[in-house]
């Protein structure tokens, strides 16, 4: 899986953390049953607090994404299921709103309004 | 699939030099002990140390053994060859397999038919000579035939193994950080053999234990240590970020890195581990390429500085490549002060 965090970025550290774990779920990169790498080793890894790795963990588990046990860290629910099958939707309405020129949080909005 | 005529050859001569001629000289061997049979005391030497015969067993229990052990290694070695190259590669590591085949052979072999000889016409084994000559001459035949056997075959590399494919680098922002992980574990069918054979070993030592032979903690040893070797690299944990590429069991022992400063060129490509490295595991390969090597496949490919291949078989590698092309440009642009 991959993590990515931008610092001068407007989003915060660990919402980019959620988005990336998003991403490598919709990619196929993770799939149930796959465990995450200790918020130890990420929060080293990316050079960010270990409070800000935990607390989008906590995210994750709180959508049902991940299952936190104790001794056995952070495990991928099969809530990824769904997620992996738009990939393609997905990657396919992202390419059109581009050459369509919608900028990213317009198309954000628009799925969301729709969606209610 | 058809092989290319070369790899015909190859495989063609391996088992002519790897197979039917060590079964030929075990078989000659085996024969020649069978008729010595009437001739030696029915108990004989088996095992000395520096002093003198230590280790006895009934005489037809030798040839017996030469057959199983000589024919068995045959078998071994030809079944490493045919089950590694079904998907028609070749390499070096082959034309080695097949030289060992034949080395091993010659040193077993003439080493156990010269001792066994050599108890004819003797009353008591344990006036058995010292088999200091026997050793020496087995070896350097032995080695002999190896070098024989090494260039009795032709040397064919097959390029189709070796198709590393460049990456794209990650599109990374100025300062944004990334980290790829992900765990490679070793096929299900190889680790079922490793644990089918270190049962057996472990029965096998309980047996030798319950004969009251003293060698039993030899074999325990060999088996606790197999077993900590089975546990360290059935699984192993990769991980790229901004200080390199790290490869971890999960217990931390053994790891392996490449620094981000040593890496010269990443890519990625499928692995032939028969072929290339000479099978499954931590390898390493003849021209001297590193492997972890868990199972054919994707495999994430890092060049050092010094021209050295790091391999290690890793599902999603193009990612891994992808980022560690992105770092380590950067880090080549823009290095640490």
């Amino acid at each position: 899986m991959l993590i990515r965090v931008d610092p001068a970025s407007d989003t915060p550290i660990f919402a980019q953390i959620v988005a990336s774990v998003h991403a490598d779920a919709a990619a196929g990169r993770l799939g149930p049953g796959d465990r995450l790498p200790s918020a130890r080793d990420v929060a080293g890894s990316l050079g960010v607090n270990l409070h800000t790795v935990l607390r989008a963990y906590q995210q994750l588990r709180d959508e049902g994404l991940v299952d936190m046990r104790r001794g056995r860290g952070a495990v991928i629910t099969d809530a990824v299921e769904p997620i992996a099958h738009l990939h393609h939707d997905i990657a396919a309405l992202v390419a059109r709103a581009r050459t369509l020129g919608l900028a990213a949080d317009t198309l954000a909005a628009l799925v969301k309004e729709t969606y209610r | 699939m058809t092989a290319p005529a070369d790899v015909r050859t190859a495989r063609r001569r391996f088992l002519l030099i790897g197979c039917a001629l060590p079964a030929a000289i075990t078989l000659v061997a085996v024969a020649l002990m069978v008729v010595w049979l009437p001739e030696v005391p029915p108990t004989v030497a088996t095992h000395w140390t520096g002093s003198g015969p230590d280790g006895f067993g009934p005489a037809w229990v030798v040839p017996l053994g030469t057959a199983v052990l000589g024919l068995g290694l045959v078998a071994l070695f030809a079944g490493i060859m045919l089950a590694g190259t079904r998907d028609g590669q070749w390499g070096p590591m082959l034309r080695l397999l097949g030289a060992l085949s034949i080395g091993t052979n010659v040193l077993l072999v003439v080493g156990i038919t010269w001792s066994f000889g050599a108890q004819r016409g003797l009353a008591d084994p344990h006036d058995a000579p010292d088999i200091g000559w026997p050793m020496l001459v087995s070896g350097l035949l032995a080695l002999g035939a190896g070098l024989g056997g090494w260039f009795a075959q032709p040397n064919v590399t097959t390029d189709g193994r070796n198709p590393a494919r460049s990456v794209e680098p990650l599109d990374l922002a100025a300062g944004e950080r990334a980290v790829w992980v992900r765990t490679t574990s070793m096929t299900r069918g190889g680790m079922i053999a490793i644990i089918a054979s270190i049962l057996a070993l472990a029965i096998g030592t309980v047996v030798v234990a319950a004969t009251g032979s003293t060698a039993w903690w030899v074999m325990l040893g060999v088996t606790v240590l197999l077993v900590i070797l089975a546990i360290t690299t059935f699984v192993f944990r990769v991980r790229v970020d901004d200080r390199g590429l790290l490869v971890r069991s999960p217990i931390g022992v053994p790891h392996f890195s490449v620094p981000l400063a040593e890496v010269e060129a990443v890519s990625v490509r499928d692995v032939h581990p028969t072929s290339e490295f000479g099978g499954w595991g931590i390898r390493i390969a003849a021209d001297g390429a590193f492997g972890i090597v868990l199972r054919a496949g994707e495999a994430l490919q890092v060049t050092r500085r010094n021209g050295r291949r790091f391999v290690v078989t890793v599902d999603d590698a193009a990612t891994a490549a992808a980022l560690l092309e992105a770092l380590s440009s950067r880090e080549r642009v823009d290095p640490p002060r």
